[in-house]
């Protein structure tokens, strides 16, 4: 039976959460502050985190960056849970190296799909997946999804864990079939279409459109602001919206929504799966 | 202007709920799952909250129960509306609910439940405030 230790100073966001994983089998255990977590971490030794961001001794950033820095409980997910979820959040969610990132308020049934993909998407023991990939042959996560990239914090980045061409057709396809994304492209910086999945098609002239785009924001206005170099740009269309992200200086990742609300999601997904793309390059 | 926080997994009903509240004077919030309007209390506190006893994913009495065992969350009057049949008395009592409304009712009866809840809460204590800075967008539905 797995193991979740929910953390949260909200008696009421504790019995929702016990509520909800304990009809899936799934064995609760409780923190109220950042203390007792830590303490049920090293005791329980849960299979998954999920922390509240706002506490009133540590905050959901420190306890995730306490479980990723751990030798051992790295591979631990922690699923961060918040009222507010903007830009920030999911910039420093990314840098404590969180799993996922889910919005306070949110119903049962939400909570125990993140639980059930980010459960499945474990590495090693878990009884889980090739390539990320549900058993349940369902669309995966993001989070399960940024379960394909190799982590920051694992002790051996070598060249054989690289992604091959193969598994960067694989990673670029399962990220075009979440649900609101309707292309995925890597595009070199010369407009070059390196590959690209999803619904729709990217032909050479859209590369080379997105490709300028991204030139033309990154030299200019990057310049005149001295906001140093550009990281994303986000063009909003009436059908979408089109996130260009730099892949290193000689490529960008170009996703096609069409659905808006998704893109906080993807620019944190893609964030994570930044290390593994540039040396895919 | 007092909040009330309406839950009812029947859209529908929900609209019709809302607008008579509304009407009257109220700032409406809604949530169509138990565990929704939960997860709501920390940051968008109501004064006061309606209830079906049965909702898509914990009924009413539960609700209630895990409202009054939060201690931020514990003097929320709550009224409860119930189907015609069975003794609720006991059940609504155990789980701490401030009154029920049984079988069919008018929506001036409702308005009229509420408002006269929320006047006899002036006199009780005050539940404690939602988290400072609000989330600035709620996943709720607000008249």
């Amino acid at each position: 039976m797995p193991k979740v230790l929910i953390v949260d100073d909200s008696v009421t966001i504790r019995k929702v959460v016990e509520r909800a994983l304990e009809a899936r089998s799934i064995q609760v255990v409780s923190a109220a502050t950042g203390g007792e977590a830590i303490e049920r971490i090293e005791r329980e030794a849960p299979d998954l985190v999920i922390c509240d961001v706002i506490m009133p001794d540590q905050d959901g950033y420190q306890i995730c960056d306490y479980v990723k820095s751990r030798p051992g409980l790295a591979k631990t997910p922690v699923l961060l849970i918040s009222g507010i979820v903007n830009g920030t959040v999911l910039e420093r969610a990314a840098q404590v190296r969180s799993d996922d990132v889910m919005r306070k308020p949110f119903a049962a049934e939400e909570l125990v799909r993140k639980i059930d993909g980010l459960l499945s998407a474990r590495p090693a023991e878990a009884p889980a997946v090739a390539g990320g990939s549900p058993a349940d042959g369902t669309t995966p996560s993001l989070a399960a999804l940024s379960g394909l990239v190799t982590r920051a914090d694992d002790p051996v980045p070598d060249t054989s864990s690289a992604l091959s061409a193969q598994d960067l057709k694989t990673s670029l396809a399962q990220f075009a079939g979440v649900a609101g994304v309707r292309l995925v492209a890597l595009v070199d910086r010369e407009g070059f279409l390196i590959e690209s999945a999803g619904e729709a098609t990217m032909d050479v002239e859209l590369a080379w459109a997105l490709a300028s785009a991204v030139a033309e924001a990154g030299e200019g206005i990057g310049r005149e602001l001295t906001q140093g170099l550009l990281q994303a740009l986000i063009l909003e269309f009436e059908g979408g919206i089109v996130l260009l992200h730099t892949v290193g200086p000689a490529a960008m990742l170009a996703v096609v929504l069409n659905d808006p609300t998704v893109l906080g999601k993807v620019r944190y997904s893609v964030k994570r799966a930044l290390p593994d793309l540039l040396r895919a390059m | 202007m007092a909040k009330v926080l309406l839950i009812d997994a029947d859209w529908e009903n929900l609209v019709a709920l809302q607008k008579a509240l509304a009407t009257a004077g109220y700032e409406v919030t809604v949530a169509l799952s138990g565990s929704f309007a939960l997860t709501m209390l920390e940051w968008d506190r109501p004064d006061l909250i309606v209830s079906l006893s049965e909702n898509q994913d914990m009924d009413g009495y539960e609700l209630c129960s895990i409202i009054r065992a939060d201690p931020t969350t514990k003097n929320i009057p709550f009224l409860l509306l119930t189907g015609p049949a069975g003794p609720v008395a006991a059940a609504a009592a155990r789980a701490g609910v401030s009154r029920v409304i049984a079988g069919k009712f008018n929506l001036s009866t409702l308005v009229g439940q509420v408002g006269e809840l929320l006047s006899r809460r002036q006199t009780d204590a005050a539940p404690a405030p939602a988290r400072e800075s609000a989330p600035t967008e709620s996943s709720g539905f607000r008249s």
